[in-house]
């Protein structure tokens, strides 16, 4: 079955139909919500909702941009954990951290430690962002969408969605340069 | 690292590492490119970072999110199509019963203000005389001929036009019209009566102008006065105003307090329901 015939069947109620959905999609959805969290924990959880949410309201899903749609959803589930967050803060002593796993091919320790840090620098400098600009970031530079398509998940207009990458890189570049040294060397130098 | 780029030259750079700017802009980025050093170090920091973060690593799932059939009976699979037609039906189904309500609310305000001059209007005659019945009046009181024109016209109030010959109520507010402002709060059992028959209720006060329109012999009849009173208008209620102003001022003002509550009444529910229709639907 393709895509289309997928979400009727998931509309019909269908669980298999929409649970091949939720295995060709949840890569995309978890990466989000590990980017717009920074915690492996609580963004398995935001994905388990998100997609719980997804087929309960699969019925209002028109013709369109399934993968965007489930985007969106993800989204506004982690801005209301963010929120949650801020207005009843856990300190890592109350929830371990969750580390998380990388797709890689084989490595050895010492590169792998490499990759870490790495992504704990890109991660820290994201976490620094304001939400809307987060998401645009993520979405644009980490999950590839073009302009189009981050206007629909985000529902924000074209201008705002190129105002919120641009404002996005430039705090982005003063934050990784703290970083510089894990760096491969040609990003070193042009930072 | 160089020193802040102005924010739209910032967006401007942004957008063209992505392929997103229009091709003019793009042209005319290009041949700023090509002179400003500072734009020039700009877009490769700012490609740096976009590579940067192409780089990061993609995440593993920790597990698989597919959904079990216990999940999905925890949360009920909604229909939102359905859900929102059955809203809609059962939110204009609501906004016809408040139109409803509010029309049925306007008739009685209308009724209790009419019944109110009704009252004020019934206390300056005998209760039992006015309301009898036009066949049961003694022949002599009917008119002997009446002109063509007006015949039909003086069909319609015959029961007022015998009922004035007696009472000569004059046009201006008499002492008993002024008396009648203090009546009790309760009406008499013959009040109460005459309330429910209103239309009949407010014309006495009308009689001797109507009287007089069916009795072409009668001095100082005017023409506005017989041109009002038309066979194809409702009789009782057209006279009401035309014919004596100072009474109908008097007796009247209940009544324009009573119109005007309906109006107001009125504008609200469109208000109300304009809001319900709006937000049933959006388009």
């Amino acid at each position: 079955m393709d895509e289309t015939a997928l979400i009727r069947a998931a509309q019909g109620g269908d669980l298999s139909a929409f649970n091949e959905l939720v295995a060709t999609y949840q890569g995309r959805v978890y990466n989000l919500a590990y980017r717009l969290l920074g915690e492996a924990g609580e963004a398995a959880d935001a994905t388990q909702d998100a997609f719980i949410a997804a087929f309960t309201r699969i019925g209002s899903y028109r013709e369109g941009n399934f993968g965007g749609w489930l985007l969106r959803i993800t989204a506004n589930l982690c801005y209301d954990e963010l929120r949650r967050h801020k207005r009843h803060p856990v300190t890592s002593l109350d929830t371990p951290q969750s580390e998380a796993h990388f797709v890689s091919a084989v490595e050895g320790p010492e590169q792998a430690a490499l990759r870490a840090e790495l992504n704990r620098a890109i991660q820290g400098c994201l976490d620094a962002l304001p939400e809307d600009q987060r998401l645009a970031a993520v979405l644009c530079d980490i999950q590839g969408y073009d302009y189009q398509e981050i206007a629909q998940v985000t529902a924000a207009a074209l201008g705002t969605v190129k105002s919120r990458i641009a404002r996005a890189r430039s705090k982005l570049r003063d934050c990784l340069l703290a970083y510089q040294e894990l760096f491969p060397e040609q990003f070193r130098s042009n930072l | 690292m160089t020193p802040r780029t102005d924010d739209s030259l910032l967006e401007q750079l942004s957008a063209y590492l992505d392929d997103a700017l229009p091709s003019d802009e793009r042209a005319a980025l290009e041949t700023r490119l090509r002179t400003d050093a500072a734009a020039r170090q700009a877009l490769v920091e700012l490609g740096a970072v976009q590579s940067i973060l192409r780089a990061a690593p993609q995440i593993v799932p920790p597990r698989d999110f597919r959904l079990t059939a216990a999940q999905v009976r925890r949360t009920r699979v909604v229909r939102p199509a359905r859900v929102l037609w059955a809203v809609r039906g059962l939110g204009a189904l609501a906004a016809l019963l408040i139109l409803a309500v509010g029309f049925y609310s306007i008739v009685q305000t209308s009724q209790r203000a009419a019944s109110t001059n009704g009252i004020v209007a019934q206390a300056t005659q005998p209760p039992a005389l006015a309301f009898q019945p036009t066949n049961a009046l003694p022949p002599s009181t009917k008119p002997a001929s009446l002109p063509p024109t007006v015949t039909a016209t003086a069909l319609i109030p015959q029961t007022f036009v015998a009922q004035a010959a007696p009472i000569q109520a004059p046009a201006s507010p008499s002492p008993s019209l002024q008396a009648a402002r203090n009546i009790p709060a309760s009406p008499t059992p013959a009040i109460a009566a005459a309330q429910l028959q209103s239309g009949a209720a407010v014309l006495p006060t009308q009689q001797p102008t109507t009287s007089a329109a069916s009795d072409s012999a009668a001095p100082g009849l005017s023409a506005t006065t017989v041109q009002k009173v038309s066979p194809t208008e409702p009789a009782p209620q057209a006279p009401r105003f035309a014919a004596s102003p100072a009474a109908s001022n008097e007796s009247g003002a209940p009544s324009v307090d009573g119109d005007k509550a309906a109006e107001t009444l009125f504008a609200l529910l469109l208000i109300v329901l304009n809001a319900i229709l709006r937000a049933l639907f959006p388009r």
